[in-house]
């Protein structure tokens, strides 16, 4: 078929079935099909007065998205957070009921030193020190070295 | 996407429709129990509804029972509709069925798969009876696309949602009851096609 045929083909079809576009009367279906309606109208009162919007919400992209990102946030805001004072004390107790040797490791020592600074790292040595009935002042760290491998 | 010729061309011949809201906002609403929504639901559909019994039936005011028949049932059955978003694809199903129903108990069918059109009546004398004529000779789902663009002047868009398949499918649906329709006119002594 050409474009002109395709034309005329349309215009006969349109010209052949295409009668007066259909109007819903919705006055006369509910007069009809009043039960079906009853059951449509009784719908109503069994939903909430306020529907939930929450679980239609979250089921939008954009919310998850959001959802996601706040969780990121408030993790980065606990872990990028400047250590408390408590935790200062926590050690210092924990480190009561260590042994010399203990307190004096690598870890131990970075554990203060991440806490309280270089003042931390010298106030568990000292108490490393007292801990072993040693006096701070007559030692040299070579000394307490040796000490504690003897230990 | 389908950019054919005769889709240019039926859009200068067929109004363009205005852009309506999804149904989903509305199938919820109805669900709730609200009348207005399902009442603009209705309007919405009823002509596609209408054109969809047509093209089942043959017959305008049988096609207007049986789309108000489908939205009584739907009224009823709404809540278990489960992809709200098929909402029309959901009532021409049931609109379908409403008008076999129909058919049957007006004995309209032959036989049950067989859905012909009681209103083409064969006379050669009118070019409007030869056409309905040659949409009789269609398979029912060309005869239903046929019935929706020209009818009810509806998108591929819209036709889709309606009888769920693609614009594309659609499309090649249409261009084959043209050429049949075309067919059966130039037997039947129409030399323009």
């Amino acid at each position: 078929m050409n474009k002109k045929d395709d034309k005329w083909l349309d215009e006969l079809i349109s010209r052949t079935i295409n009668t007066t576009k259909p109007k819903f009367d919705s006055e006369k279906w509910k007069q009809k099909y009043p039960d079906e309606f009853k059951t449509l109208l009784s719908r109503a009162a069994k939903a909430p007065a306020h529907p939930i919007r929450w679980t239609s919400f979250l089921k939008k992209p954009i919310a998850k998205v959001a959802a996601a990102a706040v969780i990121i946030l408030v993790i980065g805001f606990f872990m990028t957070r400047p250590a408390p004072d408590k935790k200062v004390e926590i050690v210092e107790m924990t480190n009561a009921t260590k042994s010399p040797a203990e307190m004096l490791t690598l870890k131990s020592l970075t554990i203060a030193y991440h806490n309280g600074g270089i003042e931390a790292v010298e106030k568990q040595c000292d108490k490393a020190i007292e801990k072993l009935g040693l006096k701070s002042e007559r030692i040299t760290v070579q000394e307490l070295l040796t000490y504690i491998d003897g230990v | 996407m389908c950019s054919t010729s005769e889709k240019e061309g039926l859009e200068r011949v067929l109004p363009k429709g205005p852009v309506q809201e999804p149904d989903v906002a509305l199938v919820e609403a109805a669900i709730r129990g609200d009348p207005d929504s399902f009442t603009e639901l209705c309007r919405r559909h009823y002509p596609a509804m209408v054109a969809i019994a047509h093209s089942a039936l043959g017959d305008r005011h049988l096609a207007e029972d049986a789309a108000q028949q489908a939205f009584a049932k739907a009224a009823e059955k709404l809540p278990q509709l489960k992809k709200k978003s098929q909402f029309a694809g959901w009532l021409a199903a049931i609109c379908r069925n409403a008008a076999q129903d129909i058919a049957r108990s007006t004995k309209l069918l032959s036989s049950a798969d067989d859905v012909s059109m009681i209103a083409a009546e064969p006379r050669a004398d009118s070019v409007n009876e030869t056409v309905k004529e040659a949409l009789s000779k269609l398979s029912a789902s060309a005869r239903e696309v046929i019935f929706l663009r020209y009818y009810d002047g509806m998108s591929y868009e819209q036709m889709s949602a309606v009888l769920g398949i693609s614009e594309q499918a659609i499309n090649g649906r249409l261009r084959r009851a043209k050429r049949k329709l075309a067919n059966y006119l130039r037997c039947k002594g129409f030399g323009k096609v």
